[in-house]
């Protein structure tokens, strides 16, 4: 039995729980199967699909596009090394024809004290030089595997606020909605996510090699080009992630969403305005004490005088908690945009009647058991002594 | 015997059906616990809980991928981008230099007519030949179905065949590959598995030892992914001048991995225990090709796993449930201030125990120990104690009582 023992140490048996439940929200469940049941699409945005293409096919994309005059063209792909004038001389030069070009960056090396980024990675100089650039970072827990669900306005990197990706385009695009979504001043947001890339007009890239699609609908748009797969919408493990809108909110699933169409949910979440609030936590703590303490009083009172009835009502009211939560928690996000930061409170209200059963029916008889002894053995002696 | 030894025979009594009662209560709850999760809203729960085996730890925490050696019988090619003419070169190829069985886990489809027939012909030079076909709609239950997927016919004339499926019953995108079917039925009649039908050709001694064992469903002892076989890509062969002897007298799979194309397309991927996150949100790791060689090398060197049968997981779940009810007693008439402690602290080590004993048996000895109805009962026996004795006991007492005065 003895050679089993290391098995102990060496295995984390609450990891399967524990990826399982960090991987997931309640929020989720809304996202997952209540909400944008609609098939309405953001006609603002228009996806186009760069898959595997070379260069100089991406130039020849943006050539196409910008003949149809969009407002704003923003090209989520990093073009790091030069490839050779073939290539890289066609790209660069569609892009300076572009009236408004927004490129990623990356923002890297958080500095910890002052909690600004000290470094900046952008595309070649001779590809950003016509551009404009937001960062591309999602936030994204160490603990959650490419979940995406917030994400951050602005961060200081080399002591210049930057704008991200998706807030970027839209500033150029109605500037007036970017000044009242940063107005707000939260340093993130969650992302209101409208859909999958069937809420955007969507063109995959064999389109541009036929003569056959009309690409007049770009005309005053903003053009969102990035990969989204080798064609339209086939899954692969490149550049996804896992948002709240996966059918499956809990658990193993396909990744369901491309970066470049998150991104394009940011853009139209801001162009509606359609934002979440978040309770502070001060408040969520407050409540969660409140609601704690409020169970610890009813099962005094059960057990003073109904104690009968105290284990099956005890059991039954932490469930039926359990589950008005849940639905308070989803009713609030779905019709009044707020999150209810209440984690906290569902492990407590599980362990509730636990705690409060081993705090009266143990630990406190054995405190006040024990007491009488110890003050007997420290000031007994002269309490016998003062006594008449 | 003294009236004392009679109150304590009594009382003896009692316990051990007041124990019965509280036991069959737990076990009850247990059994009503997944009509908890059949709420459409919870549905994504039910799934995730329904996938989680205990013994997946074994893979991603205990096992060392190092050490476990690579299975040299079975090659692998990726014919992904082969035209029909390219795949009739590689065939050819690799036909001169006389593997002992071909299986192609791919479907090939018709297109120019002379570049398929001169894939026909090389097809029909290869001594032992199998195909891949998909079973459409079988019942996860009887694994019966009434229509098949396969090649073109012309492609699969001079062939054997075997079924693909991995999961039946289950949706690949939320389920993890731990076990597979060696047999189903197609209209009434049976039909091996491809993995089956491969080894037989290279060791049928090794496959009539498995459908001896007669299993519906045999649990995956995974070798590895794809580092574990030998691996090569189609479209390098034929662009190259290698010695392919290397492939005689072995298994030589073809099929599409996509391990060259520098990016995995999803829907060629499955979920499976080597997965280095073994729960929660993760990408799927491996191809139905790998999964298949896994399969053959299992099958070919014989190291199966065995698992618990369910009536003994119900037997042990009793038993447990049963001692922790007289432990609990016990503790209440001896000395009550220490249950709510003692009953967390047996249930935490006896958590522990069976947890720590279904990783380290599966480790040691390929036997999977169906504890999950232990562990549920252990969880719950402490809850279904406190309310048998001081919820349901003395209400029925009391009600019997009233009973008793009225007659």
């Amino acid at each position: 039995m003895l050679k089993f023992l290391p098995i102990f140490f060496q295995i984390d048996f609450l990891d399967p729980i524990q990826n399982t439940l960090q991987d997931f929200q309640i929020t989720d469940i809304a996202f997952s199967q209540l909400m944008h049941q609609d098939s309405s699409i953001d006609s603002n945005i228009v996806l186009v699909n760069i898959s595997n293409l070379e260069r100089r096919d991406v130039a020849r994309q943006i050539d196409i596009l910008n003949r149809h005059k969009p407002k704003i063209i923003g090209v989520d792909g990093f073009f790091r090394e030069l490839q050779g004038v073939d290539q890289d001389i066609p790209l660069a030069r569609a892009f300076s024809e572009v009236d408004r070009l927004v490129l990623v960056s990356k923002i890297s090396n958080l500095n910890p004290q002052t909690r600004t980024w000290d470094s900046l990675e952008t595309s070649q100089s001779l590809f950003n030089r016509y551009s404009h650039d937001g960062y591309s970072n999602f936030i994204i827990n160490d603990d959650q595997f490419r979940t995406v669900r917030i994400f951050t306005p602005v961060q200081v990197a080399l002591d210049t606020p930057r704008l991200a990706f998706a807030v970027e385009i839209a500033k150029y695009y109605r500037p007036e909605a970017v000044q009242k979504f940063l107005s707000r001043g939260n340093e993130t947001e969650i992302i209101n996510f409208l859909g999958n890339s069937e809420r955007f007009l969507t063109f995959d890239y064999k389109q541009f090699f036929t003569d056959s699609t009309d690409f007049s609908i770009v005309k005053d748009k903003i053009v969102l080009m990035g990969y989204i797969g080798p064609t339209l919408n086939v899954l692969t493990n490149e550049d996804m992630f896992f948002t709240p809108m996966n059918d499956k909110y809990v658990g193993k699933s396909y990744p369901d969403m491309y970066g470049v169409v998150v991104w394009a949910n940011i853009i139209s979440m801001i162009l509606r305005g359609e934002y979440y609030y978040q309770i502070p936590e001060i408040i969520s703590q407050i409540l969660t004490i409140l609601i704690i303490f409020s169970n610890m009083v009813l099962f005094s009172y059960l057990r003073e005088k109904r104690e009968s009835l105290y284990e099956p009502v005890s059991i039954i009211w932490t469930f039926v908690q359990l589950f008005l939560l849940i639905f308070l928690i989803l009713g609030v996000f779905y019709f009044f945009n707020l999150e209810l930061k209440f984690e906290g409170v569902f492990f407590a209200l599980f362990i509730s009647k636990q705690a409060y059963e081993t705090w009266v029916d143990s630990l406190k008889v054995m405190i006040i058991g024990t007491m009488p002894r110890i003050y007997m053995k420290f000031f007994g002696k002269k309490t016998r002594d003062a006594m008449p | 015997m003294t009236r004392l030894d009679n109150l304590k025979r009594y009382r003896l009594k009692m316990l051990i059906w007041d124990g019965l009662i509280s036991t069959a209560l737990t076990l009850l709850s247990i059994a009503m616990l997944p009509l908890v999760l059949e709420f459409k809203l919870l549905e994504s729960f039910k799934v995730a809980f329904s996938d989680f085996q205990i013994t997946d730890a074994n893979y991603s925490d205990l096992r060392d991928p190092s050490i476990i050696a690579a299975d040299e019988n079975i090659v692998i090619i990726d014919i992904e981008r082969l035209t029909n003419q390219g795949l009739t070169m590689l065939i050819t190829k690799l036909n001169s230099y006389q593997p002992k069985v071909i299986g192609i886990d791919h479907d090939l489809e018709i297109g120019n007519e002379l570049e398929d027939l001169a894939l026909v012909n090389a097809l029909s030079e290869i001594k032992n030949l199998v195909f891949s076909e998909l079973l459409i709609n079988p019942n996860p239950s009887t694994l019966e179905c009434d229509s098949i997927n396969t090649s073109d016919s012309i492609f699969i004339v001079n062939s054997d065949r075997g079924f693909s499926n991995l999961l039946i019953g289950k949706d690949k995108r939320y389920y993890t590959v731990r076990e597979f079917y060696p047999e189903a039925y197609l209209n009434g009649e049976k039909i091996l598995s491809f993995p089956v039908m491969v080894a037989k050709y290279f060791d049928s001694a090794a496959v009539d030892k498995l459908l001896k064992r007669g299993l519906k469903s045999e649990i995956i002892n995974y070798r590895g992914n794809i580092s574990k076989f030998y691996f090569q890509y189609g479209l390098s062969i034929l662009e190259g001048d290698q010695d392919l002897e290397f492939v005689k007298d072995k298994i030589v799979l073809l099929g599409v991995d996509g391990f060259f194309r520098g990016y995995d397309k999803l829907k060629d991927l499955y979920f499976t225990p080597m997965n280095e996150r073994s729960s929660g949100r993760t990408f799927p790791d491996m191809s139905g090709l790998v999964i298949h060689a896994n399969l053959i090398s299992m099958i070919c060197s014989g190291s199966y796993c065995e698992s618990m049968p369910s009536w003994l997981s119900y037997l042990i779940a009793i038993i447990l449930c049963f001692t922790n009810m007289m432990i609990f007693s016990y503790i209440c008439i001896a000395n009550k201030k220490w249950f709510e402690i003692g009953s967390l602290l047996i249930f935490v080590v006896e958590s522990m125990i069976i947890l720590g004993l279904t990783v380290a048996i599966f480790d040691s000895f390929n036997y999977q120990m169906k504890l999950t109805e232990a562990l549920f009962a252990i969880a719950l026996s402490v809850f279904m104690f406190q309310i048998y004795n001081e919820s349901l006991k003395p209400l029925f007492t009391r009600a019997y009582r009233k009973l008793l005065k009225k007659g």
